[in-house]
């Protein structure tokens, strides 16, 4: 085989991206299209107790107003979580109840977007509002509800055993995705009463799916197109209300029309990362070695689904803790259903568990890393399975050497440079290797090239090259060779990019339909009634540099594919793997989202890593900077180092950000996100980003499937926020045990 | 977005001219106008286009007076190589804000008519904001308020004045010049802009259809050791959480001269008098530094969500006055 897995390809799509020839949806404008501007409830309960229309309809451009009056009837789709492909159960206009503060109330079309806009700021709304909405968690958060629990052995004991002990609460905020594409929509109605979408997806099947259950439509009349999108991180793996109301809108207009949220109105009309809440006690000998983790943790959802993400089930799986007690609760509130955010489950649990790890290590006085190696868990501790491959220590070793770990004073507030406090610490990173299926189909063209169909989606992360390269490594091709169709309900059924397990799932699809493409292939040439390798033997062929080869008998794939009767060969198939129960891995038919792991028959698996990260903090101001940050990961095969790499940077950016800016702050008197824009809701620009360096380890791992990789999307983030909290306790001798970690925090 | 007429002025009495119009507004670099006009906050019929007044432009850093006309890029002004040297404080408080591409479009005229970020003011679906609907209330006083203001504040409204460049310029006792209907006046920067009292909506001392034409600085010789220190929660584009411009004049060890002004903590550019009358005369050191920055806030009335400002506008003070003992210190050692 010709290496062209693991080799760093350029990605395909950049070229068309930087050129601007990339067609993302909202680029997709066409004859007659008109143009949606959404009015928001200031309100968070109550209702909408009248509005006038006509007060606007007659303004120039207006086409329609559409509110719970006139709003066509839709059928009712459950949240993803709860089984169903909608971002909420619960939709704005389908009557007059208002549940949430910006919440849509009425959908205006006109000719242009400006039309549209003014026609909305100037529709008159009456509300009547309830009082007692609640956006936060609230501090005595009552969590009813149960959203998880696992036990392990018998942690009371092990606590009441346990000579050194760390109690400690944490808390996150809740967070919006701000991918550089905005949400929004093209929906345009054919005289057939197809419809076709065209809206940025990380899951153009399941949206399908959701869209057509809705409007009740047959799937094969519902189309979304996605083959671009400008960033997702999640938010856009479901069916958002903008979406429904933008097709409704166009089924009453009659014409395609497109809506553009707004950076201010996105905040409440889509996804978040919810509020979190953990309290940890972590007990251990007086060596070190872990005897009990008692966790409890609150979690933001809202009032009418059970979205909600906890991290229990991950944290298990870090060390060999012999008793551990997990409760997880619910808490419901007014806000919008939250949703995914790149690792939404591990992000907050993993700071609060990695923070308490380093408070352990500084009551025992002991090198954190040195904690993390006394404790590798020999077997997956929740399920006594073997692991499918874990390099934790390794990764440990190989970042303390990149960092200069051992120059570390482990005492706080030991370090300084040129006046300023330094700070070091880590933390392990880890993110599950959850294990999808996908379908693929692969062609082999009379003109030698490949095309690879898949409805998988490439958020960014570079799918299309990997794609690309394991079809042409299966078929001696170069990546160039290969188009690679993604991103289109039409083509062959893949799970929602999520999860971090499209390269998993659609790559083993691909590299098999890659594989019986070959063979078919070779089994049509050699069974021709003529050509130079009929009667040969199948096996005795093999294909490189774009050639047929047998001995020295050779003949140009695109010869040989147009000698054959059809002139091509084709191969469609699904990849599950073996232990995905059957009727798990035939969901996929179904639009479902099969996913298997961590743990499966025989294995678990997950990917983990080590980061460090050092900060410099002003003695006065205490503004907190970072110059620096190492990442190394195991990840099983790396398909493609650069894509990869850019990943897992990315996941670690995004953890600073998360670590020190990102906070979607509640109005308590509104029940509101209140600052609803770039401005006031702070990530991490490029001068915050001082060296950081990201190395992926070898790791062999033939459990998981053939091509022996895990998901790297998401793995990046989840380290990044403790390691710098730890390193700020090191700086300043102060424990901040909430995200995100701002001056006031360490003025001290 | 409403609809509006748009008219590019050709000389300054042609824009004075269509300034006296109904519901006109002047354009500059657009960054604060446009913007507010899209999310609906400000709704003038009207644009005048200042751009192609030509005695609006330019600006000269040399002579007993600095003058910037009103429509300098901030770009250009913070390039301007003796101001670099001579003011580092002025040319740090512009190359600290917005980014570039907004550095490049915003004019330094329009930067001292910029309005607050205060959330509620720049949010329409929250109805109480005296500043944008004069009478409806306050919901920052008791909502999200960590960017607001300790300083200047009152019940009616505490929102900060977001301008790093009017810090500076309150520093060095600036001027504005103006040109309206009557003719022109100057005003002192530090009765620019205009303390809440009842009337939060009134920001400035420009009048309706007032054209601010420039911005005049007196030369200075504390400007040499001056500095402006931004601190925010990230390295770049961000406004202030709080922030100080500082200059110092030392003769030998004693301060014969000290310029203290703040932004991010006040309503209005706050000049931090009662610092610098205990720092003049005495002998620059850390000790007599941190006795003056303890000074820095008096007076300050904070709400729980940003009461660490008083504490952190101090240490901003402090932090901004060793760096100008440092500048002043290699200065003298030059
Ligand atoms: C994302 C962002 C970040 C920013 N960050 C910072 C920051 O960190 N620090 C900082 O100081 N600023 C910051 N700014 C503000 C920016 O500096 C101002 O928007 C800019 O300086 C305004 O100048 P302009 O020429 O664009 O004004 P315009 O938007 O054209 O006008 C502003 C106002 O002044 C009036 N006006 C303008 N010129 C005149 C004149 N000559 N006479 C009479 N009236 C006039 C206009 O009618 C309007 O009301 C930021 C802005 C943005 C959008
Ligand atoms: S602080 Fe001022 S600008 Fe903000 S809401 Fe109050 S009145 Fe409006």
């Amino acid at each position: 085989m010709n290496a062209i897995i693991g080799t760093p390809h350029p990605r395909l799509d950049g070229r068309a991206k930087v050129t601007g020839a990339a067609r993302y949806a909202l680029d997709n404008s066409r004859a007659g299209l008109q143009h949606a501007a959404l009015v928001l409830s200031p309100i968070a309960l109550g209702r909408v107790a009248s509005i006038n229309d006509a007060a606007v309809a007659g303004l120039p451009g207006v086409r329609l107003v559409m509110t719970h009056r006139n709003m066509p009837a839709l059928r009712p789709d459950a949240a993803m979580q709860d089984g169903g492909h909608a971002h909420a159960s619960f939709r704005p206009l389908e009557g007059d109840e208002i549940r949430y503060h910006g919440q849509p109330v009425a959908v205006v079309v006109a000719d242009t977007r400006e039309q549209a806009e003014h026609a909305a700021a100037l529709l008159p709304v009456r509300y009547e509002a309830r009082p007692g909405a609640v956006a936060h968690l609230p501090e005595d958060a009552p969590s009813e509800e149960e959203a998880g629990s696992l036990d392990v052995g018998d942690a009371d004991a092990e606590w009441e055993a346990s000579a050194v002990r760390v109690t400690a609460d944490y808390e996150e905020p809740a967070q919006h995705h701000n991918p550089i594409e905005l949400y929004g929509c093209i929906a345009e109605w054919d005289e057939q009463g197809g419809l076709e979408v065209h809206v940025p997806s990380q899951w153009a099947g399941g949206m399908r799916a959701g869209i057509a259950t809705v409007f009740g439509l047959p799937e094969e009349k519902t189309r979304v197109i996605s083959p671009y999108i400008g960033g997702a991180f999640g938010g856009k793996a479901t069916v958002l209300a903008t979406t429904l109301l933008t097709c409704a809108a166009a089924k009453l207009t009659g014409r395609p029309v497109m809506l553009q949220v707004s950076r201010q109105q996105a905040f409440p009309t889509t996804s978040f990362r919810p509020a979190a809440r953990q309290h940890i006690r972590l007990g251990a000998t007086a060596e070190g070695k872990l005897r009990a983790l008692i966790y409890t943790s609150e979690n933001q959802t809202c009032r009418f689904d059970d979205v909600s993400f906890p991290g229990g089930e991950i944290l298990a799986r870090l060390y060999d803790i012999p008793g551990m007690k997990m409760r997880e609760g619910l808490v419901r509130t007014d806000v919008n259903a939250p949703g995914f955010m790149r690792a939404p489950a591990e992000t907050p649990a993993v700071f609060a568990f990695e923070s308490a790890i380093d408070e352990l290590a500084v009551a025992l006085k002991m090198d954190p890393v040195e904690l993390r190696r006394r404790n590798e868990p020999a077997r997956d501790p929740v399920k006594g399975l073997p692991w499918s491959s874990r390099s934790l220590l390794r990764c440990y070793e190989r970042g303390a050497e990149l960092f200069g770990w051992s120059g570390r004073d482990h005492a706080p507030r030991s370090m300084t440079k040129d006046g300023d406090l330094i700070g070091w610490g880590c933390a392990t990173a880890v993110y599950p290797t959850f294990i999808s299926t996908s379908s693929a189909t692969l062609r082999l063209t009379s003109e030698g090239r490949a095309e690879v169909r898949c409805a998988a989606a490439d958020i960014g992360t570079g799918t299309y090259t990997i794609l690309a390269q394991i079809a042409a490594d299966r078929l001696g091709l170069t990546p160039d060779k290969v188009t690679v169709r993604l991103g289109d309900s039409t083509l062959d059924p893949a799970n929602v990019a999520g999860g971090s397990t499209t390269a998993l799932a659609s790559g083993n699809a691909v590299s098999k339909v890659a594989e019986q493409a070959r063979e078919a292939l070779f089994k049509a040439l050699t069974e021709a009634e003529e050509g130079p390798f009929k009667g040969m033997s199948p096996a005795s062929l093999s294909l490189s540099e774009g050639t047929v080869r047998a001995g020295n008998v050779t003949q140009s794939l695109a010869e040989a594919v147009s000698s054959l009767p059809r002139g091509k060969v084709e191969a469609t198939d699904q990849w599950a793997h073996p232990e995905m129960p059957a009727k798990q891995s035939k969901m996929l038919w179904r639009a479902g989202s099969p996913q298997g792991g961590p743990d499966m028959e025989s294995f678990t698996a997950l990917a983990f890593g080590a980061q460090f990260v050092e900060v410099r903090i002003n003695p006065r101001t205490r503004t907190i900077r970072v110059p620096r940050m190492v990442g190394v990961y195991a990840g099983g095969t790396i398909l493609n180092p650069r894509t990869a790499h850019s990943q897992l940077m990315g996941g670690m950016v995004w953890g600073l950000s998360n670590a020190l800016l990102e906070a979607s702050e509640v109005d308590r008197n509104h029940a509101a996100f209140a600052n609803a824009d770039m401005a006031e809701y702070h990530i991490a620009v490029n001068a915050d980003i001082g060296a950081l360096d990201v190395e992926m380890l070898e790791e062999r791992d033939d459990k998981i499937g053939p091509l022996g990789a895990k998901g790297l999307g998401e793995i990046g983030i989840t380290g990044t926020a403790p390691a710098l909290a730890n390193a700020v306790f090191h700086a300043t001798g102060i424990r901040v045990r909430k995200l995100p970690i701002r001056i006031e925090d360490i003025l001290g | 977005m409403q609809p509006f007429e748009y008219h590019r002025a050709s000389s300054l009495e042609d824009a004075l001219r269509q300034g006296a119009l109904e519901g006109a507004s002047y354009l500059a670099g657009g960054t604060t106008l446009v913007d507010l006009m899209r999310i609906g906050v400000m709704r003038p019929g009207r644009l005048i286009d200042l751009r192609d007044v030509s005695e609006l432009h330019g600006f000269d850093t040399g002579g007993e007076t600095l003058r910037f006309g009103a429509l300098a890029s901030m770009a250009e002004v913070a390039d301007d190589i003796v101001l670099r040297q001579d003011y580092p404080a002025l040319a740090e408080s512009l190359l600290l804000a917005a980014s570039a591409q907004l550095r490049n479009m915003a004019t330094v005229g329009g930067n001292l008519l910029q309005r607050t970020r205060c959330l509620y003011y720049r949010d329409t679906r929250y109805s109480a904001c005296n500043k944008r609907n004069p009478g409806s209330g306050c919901a920052a006083q008791d909502g999200v308020n960590r960017q607001h203001a300790v300083l200047g504040g009152s019940e009616r409204c505490i929102a900060t004045m977001p301008s790093d460049w009017a810090v500076a310029l309150t520093a060095f006792d600036a001027a504005v010049e103006v040109a309206g209907p009557q003719g022109r006046r100057t005003v002192p920067i530090d009765s620019f802009h205009i303390p809440y009292g009842e009337h939060p909506e009134a920001e400035t001392a420009l009048r309706p259809g007032e054209i601010l034409t420039a911005i005049l600085v007196p030369a200075s010789r504390a400007g040499r050791a001056s500095c402006y220190v931004k601190v925010r929660d990230r390295e770049s584009y961000a406004f202030a959480v709080s922030s100080a411009a500082v200059a110092l004049r030392l003769e030998g060890a004693r301060v014969a001269e000290a310029r203290i002004a703040l932004g991010g903590l006040s309503t209005t550019p706050w000049r931090a008098v009662a610092s610098e009358t205990l720092l003049r005369g005495r002998t620059i050191d850390e000790a007599s530094i941190r006795e003056a920055a303890a000074r820095a806030m008096d007076g300050a009335d904070p709400r729980p969500g940003n009461a660490f400002k008083v504490e952190l506008g101090r240490r901003t003070v402090e932090d901004a006055l060793l760096r100008a003992m440092r500048r002043a210190q290699e200065g003298e050692a030059a």
